[in-house]
């Protein structure tokens, strides 16, 4: 302190005075500080607490006016451009303060604007004297009216985003100490409102993405790594048929069919998307989802699966992309054709009438739960109950639903296995129902049949307009007791009665209900029953016609019988004639010469031959009429051809034939019945030898065709047979030799026919004739 | 004047069969005619152009018919000529008959009535 003159109490006292107004004032400032802190950070929304900030301000600044502006547009949180943008506009945010110095009105708004705007372009910008309800573009005005006006404006990343200014008619209003205080504060505001900004946008996409992930059209699912539902939007939950709520945290197994799930391996799927984040793609899988498990009416989905992360943990997100509409029609048309498929493949009036409704009934056809089908009586004018197909009661149509879930069988499987099933199906309690149901054409109780009828109009129709109301005393007898038959059978809520027509011809009514799953009959269901119905009724009217064509054929082919017994005979009775004719002649002859030993002796060995030639016609004709049964051993075929070589060897020599023989050694022994087969071989080892009358080798071979058939070729240089005589040498009585019954071929055919082979003739005139023999090598092992 | 012996007429016996050819050639020569035989219907027309017979019996072996071909041709040879088929078949007679054939006789080992048509034939055609 030195020689310092030591301050007067005054001083002393002036000098703590200000000391203890600088530190209140410091504590006013800090406890100013902390009340815009704690406002702004008591809201998210900057719409809210900038209000505040100026009462605050204005409560501390109680000279001042206190107003916040804020650049429009403001400067998007996630803009990395660093680069400076003076705001298109600052616009009024709050205000507060009783000396009306922050105007609303648009000329001085305007102004005040100005001066703000220029602050942006600096640190801050303050103006002393001049009317302060004018702005910082005017000239300070001199004493009168001197004013002091200060705006500060803050920045987020270099991007002006307001500015905060205080006004006062009082120029001592605001001091350095206050600017600084109110810079500090600035920046708290530019800090807060960053955030604010940033919680703003990502809010906003929080719901932009919500409503996107609400509104999808596919039902979308999230599920993390245990398989837990986090997440599924508007969509899945009404497919599922359940609130979100009952969603989140169940297990993705609890929600689908687990059997499906399995099926369709979208467990595993889920897994590598979650595990090796590689999304999958499913298609065409058939889901049965709680609430809309009806049978016959399988909902078909693609499913596309990828991972995304929540708070780092992966997840698989599920899109269903419901198929089902398009997966129906296109599957509608499918069985419209395979239907149509099966129509045609049967002309049998039963099996046609068991397919119609088979493929209404069954679930992966129409999938009605009952059919019935009646036809009309064109002479009765009557229907007449033919056919019902369906389960006789609910719990029986439980069991086969579930029968034919388990088995999964296809359309044909199921037609096959009613095929098999028919006559069951013919005692059912339904059939034997409907077997008994006739209905007059004219029968006004059942309306809806007749305009059906009438109009050929497939109609869906509720119980009571099927069924007019309980028949009163007045009407017919027998119209009401059929009402009453019609009654008990078609006692669902609806029904769809289709009219069977061929061209314009009616040939019955088909009428289909769900009455026990109780689904609604929709119209997509109607047309497809009255595409079935219009080729069930052309299908019908073809079997029928086949069945009237197949009787006229049968008459044919007795008639035609008729005629070839008759031909037999003719044939017989020459064969028959000569041999007697030539006897009795030969015998007469002796009678009328017995002196005449040489021509006794002559004429007697003519009838013992003729003789002769009758037995062997005997025998060959019972031979033809009942052949003995075959009797297999296993034996060396080249055995039986050098036998039958043997016993020809007779007419071999005296007609000079030579014979070569090639025989495969190496074949095994065959299974064969020796004693026929001699005689097949006999018959065209002598036919051979016979056309050669003036010589000729005579060819036998024996040989392998393939591993499983062997063949013996017979072949003579005779004069041949002509085209059109080769394709009637198997004919009985066709032979014109002179010899032999006109049976030996026709025999011989049928031996090799016992022996499951095949006789073949090849020929050409004046060249030769060949028979082949072709026989399967049958070993006694597999016998 | 008329001759006293007539010269024998003569037949065209056409018969596959040996020995029904035999037979009937035994018998028609037993009745007087000069009988001439063929197995078949090549050898047929060659002896009727060389011996111009008076009457042809004909074997048609039916329903083959192989005894048509021959007769088409004897007739194209002499349309006069008759032609008596025999066949062991009762059955075609109403179609042969409308044919050019002059008679139509079933086999029988009764040869009776195949001599009586030969007689008449001949008898009408004189």
């Amino acid at each position: 302190m030195g020689n310092d003159p030591l301050p007067s109490l005054d001083e002393e006292r002036n000098h703590y005075r200000a000391l203890l107004a600088q530190e209140q004032r410091r504590v006013a400032h800090l406890s100013m500080i902390n009340a815009v802190q704690r406002c702004i950070l008591s809201s998210p929304d900057y719409a809210t607490f900038l209000p505040l900030v100026t009462q605050i301000l204005a409560s501390h600044f109680t000279a001042c006016d206190v107003a916040i502006y804020l650049a429009e547009p403001l400067p998007e949180p996630d803009d990395t451009k660093s680069t400076f943008e003076e705001p298109d506009i600052l616009k009024l945010a709050a205000q507060a303060g009783e000396h009306g110095l922050i105007y609303a009105g648009n000329k001085e708004q305007e102004t005040c604007v100005n001066f703000a705007m220029k602050a942006v372009r600096q640190e801050h910008l303050i103006c002393r004297g001049f009317a302060p309800q004018i702005g910082a573009d005017c000239e300070p005005l001199g004493d009168n009216g001197q004013s002091a006006a200060l705006a500060i404006p803050f920045f987020s990343q270099n991007k002006p985003l307001g500015v905060l200014k205080l006004a006062s008619t009082d120029v001592q209003a605001i001091d350095a100490g206050d600017i600084t205080i109110l810079q500090m504060i600035a920046s708290l505001l530019a800090t807060r409102m960053e955030s604010c900004l940033a919680y703003a946008q990502v809010h906003d996409l929080g719901l932009f993405q919500q409503r996107l992930f609400s509104t999808m059209l596919h039902a979308l699912l999230v599920v993390d790594c245990k398989g837990r539902i986090r997440s599924a939007n508007e969509r899945f939950c009404e497919t599922v048929n359940l609130p979100e709520n009952e969603l989140q945290g169940a297990q993705l197994t609890d929600i689908l069919d687990s059997s499906e799930l399995e099926k369709n391996s979208i467990l595993e799927a889920l897994a590598d998307v979650t595990e090796n984040g590689v999304p999958h793609e499913l298609e065409g899988v058939q889901l049965s989802l709680p609430g809309v498990q009806l049978p016959g009416a399988p909902l078909i989905f693609d499913i596309r699966i990828f991972r995304v992360f929540y708070r780092h943990q992966p997840q698989a997100v599920l899109l269903f992309i419901n198929l089902t509409s398009r997966w129906r029609n296109f599957h509608q048309l499918q069985l419209m054709s395979e239907i149509g498929r099966y129509f045609s493949a049967s002309l049998d009036i039963n099996k046609v009438l068991r397919t119609v409704l088979t493929c209404i009934t069954a679930g992966n056809g129409l999938g009605f739960n009952r059919a019935f089908l009646l036809l009309v009586d064109e002479k009765k004018q009557q229907l007449k109950g033919a056919l019902a197909l369906g389960a006789s009661s609910a719990s029986e149509a439980q069991y086969i639903w579930h029968e034919l879930d388990e088995n999964e069988w296809n359309l044909q499987q199921i037609l096959d296995a009613a095929d098999n099933v028919s006559e069951s199906l013919e005692s059912s309690p339904l059939q034997q129902q409907l077997s008994k149901l006739v209905i007059d054409l004219d029968n006004p109780l059942l309306p809806a049949i007749q305009i059906s009828l009438d109009e050929h109009r497939t109609l869906r129709v509720p119980q009571n307009e099927l069924l007019a109301g309980m028949p009163s005393e007045n009407i017919n007898e027998v119209h009401r007791a059929q009402w009453q038959q019609a009654a008990a059978l078609f006692n669902a809520s609806e029904m769809v009665v289709a009219p069977l027509l061929a061209k314009d011809r009616l040939v019955g009514v088909v009428l289909a209900d769900n009455v026990f799953s109780g689904n609604l009959i929709e119209d997509s269901d109607v047309q497809l029953l009255d595409s079935l119905a219009g080729q069930a009724g052309l299908t019908i009217d073809n079997a029928r016609t086949y069945q009237q064509l197949e009787k006229a054929q049968k008459e044919l082919v007795n008639s035609e019988r008729l005629a070839v017994v008759g031909d037999m005979t003719a044939r017989l009775s020459h064969e028959i004639r000569n041999p007697l004719s030539t006897i009795g002649g030969f015998a007469r002859r002796l009678c009328k010469h017995p002196e005449n030993a040489e021509a006794v002796l002559r004429n007697a060995s003519v009838i013992v031959d003729e003789t002769t030639r009758l037995e062997e016609l005997l025998n060959d004709l019972l031979e033809m009429a009942s052949p003995s049964a075959i009797e297999l051993k296993s034996q060396h075929l080249s055995e039986i051809v050098d036998q039958a070589l043997l016993l020809a060897d007779a007419d071999i020599k005296s007609l000079k034939v030579e014979v070569k023989t090639d025989y495969d050694r190496n074949i095994p022994e065959v299974l064969l019945d020796r004693a026929r087969l001699l005689q097949a071989l006999l018959n065209i080892v002598r036919n051979g030898a016979q056309s050669m009358p003036n010589g000729g080798v005579l060819r036998v071979s024996i040989a392998l065709k393939n591993p499983a058939i062997v063949q013996i070729k017979i072949s003579d240089e005779g004069k041949g047979i002509p085209p059109n005589a080769l394709k009637h040498v198997f004919d009985p009585f066709y032979s014109t030799k002179l010899k032999g019954s006109g049976l030996g071929l026709p025999i011989t055919w049928r031996i090799i026919q016992d022996h499951h082979g095949k006789l073949e003739v090849e020929s050409k005139v004046d060249e030769g004739t060949t028979f082949i023999i072709s026989l399967p090598l049958r070993t006694a092992l597999e016998e | 004047m008329s001759q006293a012996v007539p010269s024998p007429r003569t037949l065209l016996v056409v018969e596959d069969n040996v020995h029904q050819r035999l037979l009937y050639e035994e018998e028609l020569k037993d009745e007087g005619y000069t009988v001439l035989t063929a197995g078949d219907g090549r050898e047929a027309l060659e002896v009727a152009q060389r011996a111009h017979p008076d009457l042809v019996l004909l074997d048609i072996n039916m329903p083959v018919m192989d005894g048509l071909d021959t007769l088409g041709k004897l007739l194209e040879v002499d349309h006069h000529i008759p032609v008596i088929i025999h066949t062991a078949y009762p059955g075609y007679q109403d179609s042969f008959t409308s044919w050019s054939a002059d008679a139509y006789v079933v086999k029988s080992s009764d040869l009776t009535e195949l001599k009586q048509t030969v007689q008449r034939l001949l008898a009408r055609d004189k």
